[in-house]
């Protein structure tokens, strides 16, 4: 279980990625709504400033949302995996009986094998 | 003073201000996209834990996403670029603007002045044919980025993609602690060798992904703390007291003909045979 708990670092921190990801992107695209390019040039230049400005808000906006989406099933299951991740205590009791369950094992394998140690 | 005023049109229209804020949002922007780039390629980077068939996945939505923020990135710059000398030019035009404005209103009243207002009213045209020229570069550098913005519009499903990716990649991590740990045991008690060792350990930690685990700092860390790793380390310090001989025997990947026992990497594929049993199973 204790790489379960590895593998939830590592999920954690693709879950953390893709937030970071929505609150930049949705921090930029709010600036960009904000935004008032009519009066940056003549009316031919004013117009493509906020022809572009207003398409990249979208697509910036639309990124935000697919990492916003990505991020939210990455959490999910982390939540699944934080929930099997063991406690201390209880992990050293699976190793314990983990130890148990193999020397049987390996008297059933090897009989042999447990006198040499 | 109104420059239309005195030259009949404004030469230079445009708002500085205006201009300051979109660079001011565009920068905003420009550090957003690398970070949030580069923060995604370090996590399916070449030594991310994601590695292997069952995490291709997600490494590929990532990629893709990265991909796209890169070529956003690329015509965001050279549009803000453009924004730029855009404002640099408007400044020194604007301020050349102001100087002609004040030129012809010192002229005003003189009809003498006829030759002076004409060589300023050729400046302003020259000025105004220089606005346009420049707004048009802005113009195609605006179209570059739009047409950018339409290209990376993708159909793909990064939350699918990842959804399916971490799923899989959960499912074979179970599967390898719950089928290594009595095989990580058992065999790791039975080591005659260093080279039998050296097999076992490569083989084993080999189940996590494609690439050798000594090339990931995740794969060796999910190793030196997974339950089957721990009960190695476990089963090597209790077995090497009573079991290390007074001379190691040399290190060889060959199966040890000397021994009475298979070699481990002969063990773990299944072959129990005893060469010098003359082929009886143990």
């Amino acid at each position: 279980m204790a790489g379960i708990t590895v593998l939830a670092d590592d999920v954690r921190q693709l879950a953390d990625a893709l937030d970071s990801v929505d609150a930049e992107f949705s921090a930029a695209a709010r600036a960009l709504r904000d935004l008032t390019p009519e009066d940056v040039g003549p009316p031919d230049v004013a117009t493509a400033m906020v022809e572009v400005l207003s398409r990249l808000q979208r697509r910036l906006g639309a990124l935000a949302a697919e990492a916003g989406d990505g991020g939210r099933v990455v959490r999910h299951h982390l939540d699944n995996l934080e929930v099997l991740a063991p406690t201390e205590a209880n992990e050293s009791g699976d190793i314990a009986e983990a130890g148990r369950r193999s020397a049987r094992d390996i008297s059933a394998r090897d009989p042999g094998a447990e006198d040499e140690s | 003073m109104r420059p239309e005023r005195f030259l009949g049109s404004d030469p230079a229209p445009g708002d500085l201000g205006s201009v300051d804020r979109v660079a001011g949002a565009l920068r905003t922007v420009l550090l957003g996209l690398a970070e949030s780039r580069q923060r995604i390629e370090a996590i399916v980077g070449p030594h991310s834990m994601w590695q292997g068939p069952m995490a291709r996945p997600i490494v590929t939505a990532l990629t893709n996403l990265a991909a796209r923020l890169r070529a956003i990135d690329n015509a965001a710059v050279d549009f803000a670029q453009a924004v730029e000398i855009w404002r640099a030019g408007l400044v020194a035009r604007q301020e050349r603007r102001a100087e002609l404005t004040e030129m012809v209103s010192q002229l005003a009243g003189r009809p003498d002045a006829e030759e002076q207002r004409h060589r300023i009213q050729t400046d302003v045209q020259r000025l105004a044919t220089e606005h346009t020229t420049d707004g048009a570069v802005l113009i195609r550098a605006a179209d570059a980025l739009a047409e950018v913005l339409i290209d990376v519009d993708e159909d793909g499903d990064l939350a699918a993609d990842l959804d399916r990716g971490v799923a899989a990649v959960t499912v074979a991590v179970e599967e390898w602690i719950a089928e290594s740990a009595a095989e990580l045991l058992a065999t790791a008690e039975s080591l005659s060798d260093t080279a039998g060792l050296t097999t076992v350990v490569s083989q084993i930690l080999g189940v996590v992904g494609d690439e050798s685990p000594d090339e990931s700092d995740s794969v060796r860390r999910l190793a030196s703390v997974s339950a089957g790793a721990h009960r190695l380390r476990l089963a090597l310090r209790r077995s090497w007291a009573s079991l290390a001989p007074e001379q190691l025997p040399e290190a060889t990947f060959a199966a040890p003909r000397s021994s009475s026992r298979p070699a481990i990497s002969d063990r773990l594929r299944g072959d129990q045979t005893d060469p010098d049993a003359g082929g009886e199973a143990r």
